[in-house]
């Protein structure tokens, strides 16, 4: 639903600002997809400049301010009809050549200006941007003044001989592709980003043939990894073939695996590891390595390394690996190779054991035991709208306990000073956090799918980066976002929760809203402005005022020990109201210090995490469902329907009705009749859609913002009040429709005796009874 | 703390000359901000409160401004001593302080008997020490006879006339209060290298100008902003009510302003009619319809600042009225005041056919 019919009572406003304005002079005022307004700013100085300007309304408004383009010239009328036909996103595109640059802040590359109010962290308000506001600010502008468990790879420590500077990691591919038996490996080099003389190898490829001698396809690492070895300047693939042909590649290499029956023993020379093979006969032993081909063909070539591994059955189950680095000694070879050759040749090496770690799904998430289960958190999806230093700690957490998957939502990029708190580091400069964020996730648990969605949400779907069954967490930390978001989640049913650090780190507040069960964040606001008792308002602290306030963005302070702090508890709510614990509370304050506004709540050097549940406010017009709405009507207008209906007799009649809806009441102000053309039978109504037009206007003009329409009204001569098939057809599609200007419309139908019934109805075809009162 | 008063009324930066045409409804009273070094004075021209019409609660909003940091208004200047300029004066003096008066000197009578009382208990208290008689002067910064200087700005006393001054003061109430448009205080103010000027005429009317001031003055009545005398009447152009006859213009040639302010209400909401339809086509002429301000009609103050280099940069603003509203003290709870502005209909429903039926 767009925001003319979500907040009519805006539009209404803005509308009449824009055309009365005393400091911009409108020249057309357009509503098509987009509400557009041009004209001409005025600037006194010396003389009076008139600037061109053209207003666009995104669809978040008014959670977001309108935005205002700054252009050379003023356009067409027909130019402001096709923009308004376009979504807020285009009109930018379409305007780029048509704007111009006064190379000042506060204004975007796009050409639009950027003036804003320092959001009320702790109002619980969503903050709104008139366009008169705006106005005065762009006048004042223009004139110039602005991680097995180290998993104890007991074989290797048992080597003396051990390399230190390379460590393997192996995915799942490498434990459970159990039918192979002997074959090749490939590794992929993981670049650090830093020196610090150890190269790390993750398995990318296993190859090799069954017991049946029959060579099977590659086991290639899961896609999630795919990611990882993005990183690298090339494809796995072209540098295992690089490697195969024992091209200079830094970036991969290959190796020789066999499967063996037993763990071995530790050894020292390349005799130990061919009699366990051969159960003490080396000569035999070097045989068998020597049937492998690529091994074979490294001896022949005398490559100076060769990566040999040994797969054989772990100590805890599945399957374990020794891996062994040959390295080429000093012995020159004879070009003639024969047997003896051979077996020269191969015990010229050296060997080394090498330190690998698994990498599978379930040594990785082995420490989360008991407290997040991969189980069944890997059926999960979270959505984290806000990736700044809460939000990215929050993913951590999350990525960290093994989500199924996670959708990182932020539009800002990393600034340097970020750093200081949020866990992505100064190397992510001018890097999308969400990209930033989602490199993040993958070092640290590679098994989390992570999307990442580099978007302001006030200009996305909710739909688009938030789907169905996913859990949201918002750390937006901005009233009017968020209030768009709540407003948005509970239309599309999404669960969410709220987290926001207050008093500079002392204080948070964390909320969960699952429509129609929590109380969402409009509801809370109520609740704060009703003082209820069941609400701790949570006061900002006078001695840490916001830092500064850059484009939209205040910058409070707080500690990354607070935020952590914060982001870890939020992160075990979210826990465990996955894993079914908790269900019972959905709002959480924490406080280090009495809060001035609940002395009781908290004590001295304390976190204090104190639950509560608040269910949905009852006049809350956000979450509450249609069926807590009122309607009352003037008895005048109730006299005049009723008497319209009497003097009809035994044919139907009707007209629309006209009011204002104040929370979550409905005041119906006026009436139209049927209208000379109205089509009226025994059982059929259709309105005089000229006549009833022309009373929505005359109601505007008498009543303004209070006189906007709001339902239909009808009489059933021969039945009972309650809406037939076709009246909720009819309701549905005022509903859906946008140009009705109504989310939800009213019905009121009289039956035959003058009994009144009221409904309201929604886009789905939902229609609910309400109470009707007679206001005198 | 700060308020809407403060935030609107008080520069953000030092060097900065104000001023704020309040819009009081039938009445006048402009409010100038005077640089002075890193803090600035407050100067309170005319002051006027009407229950209807919309205007400022002047006194609410001085409180605001002033009485809430115990500063008392440094000078209060009165160009003639009529209700509609003078009005609260004592509740100003009472409940904020005046530490400087300037007077015009008029003694009037009938309907403006009681606020002069007012304005004479106030001379009173403020002490003779700090009342000062407005004297045409050619000279720049003369007060009284005395040089008086007001922070970084300089300022002209242009009427009355000594002279005229004595003349009317010798004259019987009834001719006294018959002159005292033309016994009327006119101050012009200057400020900035590149220098711009502030023409405060209170009620001047066509004698006052055409036989006192225009001539006697004319090298200094150039004016970047005019305060429109006496409401936008067709006082300041004709001598009689008869407007077919040519308008006088040589005064308004002379002061050739960019801007003119208009403090009057609705012409249907003034029991003068003002502002005078044919004074505001006479504007209309000298300066482009962006640049002519009606207070009362849009319920609007006009604020002009003018910096060290005499930038000017002229605006509009709605808050002051919006913000201070005068309580006329009837009850209007319970009930919800009709927008008086309407939205383009493109907001409103666009119906298409509905069929309703059993």
């Amino acid at each position: 639903m767009s925001w003319f019919a979500n907040h009519p009572k805006w539009l209404y406003d803005e509308s009449v600002d824009l055309s009365t304005s005393i400091h911009y002079v409108e020249k057309y005022q357009e509503i098509g997809r987009t509400l557009i307004s041009h004209g001409e700013m005025l600037v006194r100085k010396e003389k009076t400049y008139c600037y061109p300007i053209l207003i666009a309304y995104p669809d978040a408004t008014p959670f977001v301010p309108p935005i205002v383009f700054l252009l050379k010239e003023l356009l067409t009328h027909d130019d402001i009809v096709r923009l308004s036909s376009i979504v807020p996103d285009k009109i930018s595109e379409e305007l780029s050549s048509k704007v111009t640059h006064h190379d000042r802040r506060h204004q975007n590359p796009d050409g639009s200006v950027c003036f804003v109010e320092m959001g009320d962290l702790h109002g619980g308000h969503a903050e709104s941007y008139p366009i008169r506001d705006i106005f005065s600010r762009l006048r004042a502008w223009l004139a110039g003044s602005v991680p097995l468990d180290s998993p104890e790879a007991e074989l290797f420590f048992h080597f003396t001989s051990r390399a230190e500077d390379e460590r393997f990691l192996l995915p799942d591919n490498f434990y459970n592709s159990v039918e192979l038996i002997k074959g090749d490996f490939a590794f992929v080099g993981f670049p650090r980003g830093f020196n610090v003389g150890k190269t790390i190898w993750l398995g990318t490829a296993i190859i090799g043939e069954s017991a049946a001698g029959i060579t099977l396809p590659p086991k290639t690492a899961e896609d999630r990894f795919s990611a990882l070895f993005s990183m690298c300047k090339e494809k796995p693939i072209q540098i295992i073939k690089k490697a195969q042909n024992n091209e200079n590649s830094n970036e991969g290499l290959v190796g020789f695996w066999w499967d063996i029956s037993l763990e071995p023993q530790p050894f020292k020379t390349m005799e130990g590891l061919a009699e366990i093979f051969s159960k003490g006969d080396f000569e035999s032993g070097f045989k068998i390595l020597l049937g492998a081909q690529g091994f074979r063909y490294a001896i022949e070539k005398l490559h100076p390394k060769i990566y040999v591994g040994l797969r054989f059955p772990g100590r805890k189950g599945g399957r374990d690996w020794l891996l062994l680095c040959l390295n080429k000694g000093s012995r020159p070879p004879i070009l003639k190779i024969d047997d003896t050759e051979w077996s020269e040749r191969i015990q010229n090496y050296s060997l080394k054991a090498l330190s690998h770690e698994a990498v599978t799904e379930s040594e990785f998430h082995k420490r989360n035991r008991g407290r997040a289960d991969r189980n069944s958190l890997k059926q999960r999806q979270i959505c984290s709208i806000g990736c700044g230093a809460l939000g990215s700690e929050i993913v951590d957490c999350l990525a960290k306990a093994g989500i199924g998957s996670l959708n990182l939502v932020d539009k800002d990029f990393m600034r340097v000073q970020n750093s200081i708190r949020h866990i992505l580091g100064i190397e992510y400069t001018g890097i999308a956090k969400t990209i930033g964020l989602y490199l993040q996730v993958l070092l640290h648990n590679p098994f989390v799918i992570t999307q990442n969605f580099s978007c302001d949400i006030t200009r996305r779907d909710i739909k688009e980066y938030f789907p169905d069954g996913y859990v949201g967490v918002s750390t937006i930390a901005d009233d009017n976002v968020e209030a768009f978001l709540n407003e948005q989640a509970i239309e599309a049913g999404r669960t969410i929760f709220y987290s926001r650090v207050l008093r500079g780190g002392k204080a948070a507040r964390i909320f969960r809203v699952i429509a129609g069960k929590d109380a969402c964040k409009e509801c809370l606001s109520r609740y704060r402005d009703d003082k209820n008792k069941g609400f701790i308002n949570i006061e900002e602290d006078p001695d840490l005022p916001p830092i500064t306030n850059e484009c939209n963005n205040p910058i409070r302070p707080a500690s990354a020990a607070d935020i952590k702090a914060i982001a870890g508890i939020t992160g075990r709510i979210i826990l465990d109201w996955l894993a079914g614990r908790h269900e019972e509370s959905n709002h959480w304050v924490l406080t280090t210090e009495p809060l001035p506004s609940a002395p009781t709540v908290g004590g001295e050097f304390q976190l204090v995490v104190k639950p509560s549940f608040l269910p949905p406010h009852p006049e809350c017009c956000t979450c509450g469902g249609i069926e807590s709405h009122k309607c009352l009507i003037q008895k005048k207008v109730y006299d005049y329907i009723h008497s319209e209906a009497e003097a009809s007799g035994s044919i139907e009649t009707g007209g629309i009705l006209l009011g204002y809806i104040e929370n979550i009441v409905y005041h119906v102000m006026d009436a139209s009749g049927p209208g000379s053309n109205a089509v009226r039978t025994a059982t059929r109504f259709e309105r005089d859609i000229n006549h009833c037009q022309r009373e929505i206007h005359r109601v505007a003009d008498e009543l303004g913002k209070d006189g906007l329409y709001l339902g239909e009204w009808h009489y059933h001569p021969a039945g009972n009040n309650s809406p037939s098939a076709q009246d909720m057809k009819s309701l549905m599609e005022i509903a859906s429709q946008e140009e009705y200007r109504i989310k939800n419309p009213i019905s009121i139908i009289l039956s035959s005796s003058g009994e009144c019934a009221i409904t309201i109805h929604d886009k789905n075809g939902r229609c609910s009874n309400i109470t009707l009162e007679i206001a005198e | 703390m700060t308020n809407t008063a403060k935030n609107i009324i008080v520069p953000n930066k030092p060097g900065i000359f104000r001023t704020v045409f309040l819009y009081v409804g039938q009445g006048d009273s402009s409010l100038l901000v005077i640089p002075d070094g890193s803090d600035y004075r407050f100067m309170l021209i005319d002051s006027h409160r009407e229950n209807s019409a919309g205007g400022i609660d002047l006194l609410k909003l001085l409180k605001d401004l002033l009485g809430e940091d115990g500063k008392p208004l440094d000078y209060y200047v009165n160009t003639h001593p009529h209700t509609d300029h003078l009005g609260l004066v004592k509740e100003i003096h009472e409940e904020i302080g005046i530490n400087q008066i300037w007077d015009s000197g008029h003694k009037p009578g009938g309907d403006h008997k009681a606020s002069y009382d007012d304005f004479a208990g106030v001379i009173k208290n403020v002490g003779a020490d700090n009342v000062f008689k407005m004297k045409g002067s050619r000279e720049d910064n003369k007060l009284d006879d005395k040089e008086i200087h007001l922070g970084q700005i300089n300022f002209n006393v242009l009427a009355p006339a000594e002279y005229v001054a004595d003349e009317i003061a010798d004259e019987k109430p009834d001719a006294r209060h018959a002159r005292i448009h033309e016994h009327c205080s006119v101050l012009r103010f200057k400020y900035g290298r590149d220098e711009r000027q502030i023409l405060i005429t209170g009620d001047a009317d066509y004698a006052a100008w055409a036989k006192h001031i225009a001539d006697y003055h004319k090298e200094r009545l150039s004016a970047t902003v005019l305060r429109a005398a006496h409401h936008g009447s067709n006082s300041f152009f004709w001598e009689g009510s008869d407007t077919s006859i040519d308008p006088y213009l040589e005064h308004l040639k002379l002061i050739d302003p960019k801007y003119v302010i208009v403090s009057a209400p609705k012409r249907k909401e003034s029991k003068h009619e003002h502002p005078d339809k044919e004074a505001m086509e006479l504007y209309g002429k000298y300066v482009p319809s962006t640049q002519l301000f009606h207070l009362g009609d849009k319920r609007i103050c006009a604020i002009v600042d003018i910096d060290e280099s005499g930038d000017i940069n002229v605006y509009p603003d709605e808050d002051l009225v919006n913000n201070y509203p005068v309580d006329s003290g009837e009850d209007s709870s319970g009930e919800r005041e009709a927008s008086n502005s309407m939205a383009p209909m493109t907001v409103c429903a666009k119906l298409d056919n509905k069929p309703m039926g059993d």
